[in-house]
């Protein structure tokens, strides 16, 4: 128990703003265990999470800069919806 | 207080360590794609599906990075302009990201249909990268300008992070995705999608060889 809390303890005083984001290291887990034995729907999976990870990012870094007064990052017609 | 230890402190410091182990722990484990059968057993994954879960951990990541400058942005670590600087530099990643996974996708189905339905891996990913040469040149290029990215927010970007933990911490995550982007340009290779691994094997900069020359 000493160790655990000297290492939060240790965390607090670096502000530990930044952890391994355990939410994004949970769904790479998933992405890898999900594979099933069906190579077509294994490749809409892993598709479906790389574009969702994606449009999430893009999406955003456009709420984010319509937030501080500058204006969104214009669409990339090269992706598919 | 039981023993000189706070209660209150305790479920939150187990549940600290517990998420930096565990998160520890999964990021360690990124490299193993492996199918389950039904028959309980498992079998290696083809190259593209392969490509294509290193491919979604990027993406993943990369997410998780841009909440980070966010949250450090609010927190009033980093100024609005460099935080832009940053998260345009995250955005191009998407987008170059997105781009490539429609590109292996659509090699990926179209080697599917190629090799029919009783194909093995083998015969799967010849189909796939036959299917993907014409995807090649573009596909090179997305993957040079993610590296080229990560480099640029390591040797510039980064520098505006003035807490060393925290511009280090973020660094990691960088590199974290760097190697899932090495990963997938080396198997890109090895099946012969890409032909050379030289336009893309030069490894950006880390922070801390940047800071070592300072």
């Amino acid at each position: 128990m000493a160790i655990v809390l000297t290492l939060y303890k240790l965390a607090a005083l670096l502000g530990a703003v930044i952890l391994p984001d355990i939410e994004t290291a949970l769904k790479i887990k998933a992405a890898f265990e999900s594979l099933g034995p069906e190579y077509k729907a294994n490749v809409q999976a892993l598709t479906d999470a790389a574009q969702h990870a994606n449009q999430e990012t893009i999406d955003k870094v456009n709420a984010w800069l319509t937030a501080n007064g500058f204006d969104p990052l214009p669409p990339d017609p090269a992706i598919a919806k | 207080m039981i023993n000189g230890i706070d209660e209150r402190k305790l479920l939150p410091a187990i549940v600290f360590c517990f998420c930096v182990f565990v998160g520890g722990c999964l990021l360690l484990a990124f490299g193993c794609a492996v199918r389950h059968l039904p028959n309980g057993t498992t079998a290696p994954a083809t190259t593209f599906e392969q490509v294509l879960a290193w491919n979604a951990s990027a993406a993943q990541a990369n997410d998780g990075f841009a909440d980070n400058v966010i949250g450090l942005q609010r927190a009033g670590f980093l100024s609005v302009p460099d935080a832009k600087t940053i998260l345009l530099k995250q955005a191009a990643i998407a987008s170059a990201d997105a781009r490539i996974t429609t590109r292996i996708t659509a090699a990926a189905a179209c080697g599917a249909q190629q090799a029919g339905a009783n194909a093995t891996p083998a015969q799967l990913d010849s189909a796939a990268a036959g299917c993907s040469a014409i995807f090649a040149p573009a596909i090179g290029q997305d993957i040079v300008l993610i590296l080229g990215a990560i480099s640029d927010l390591n040797t510039s970007a980064l520098l505006a992070v003035k807490d060393p933990v925290k511009k280090q911490a973020l660094s990691d995550l960088l590199a974290t995705i760097e190697a899932l982007i090495q990963k997938i340009s080396s198997s890109l290779v090895s099946v012969g999608v890409l032909k050379s691994a030289s336009l893309v094997e030069s490894r950006p900069l880390l922070f801390a060889e940047v800071q070592s020359w300072q």
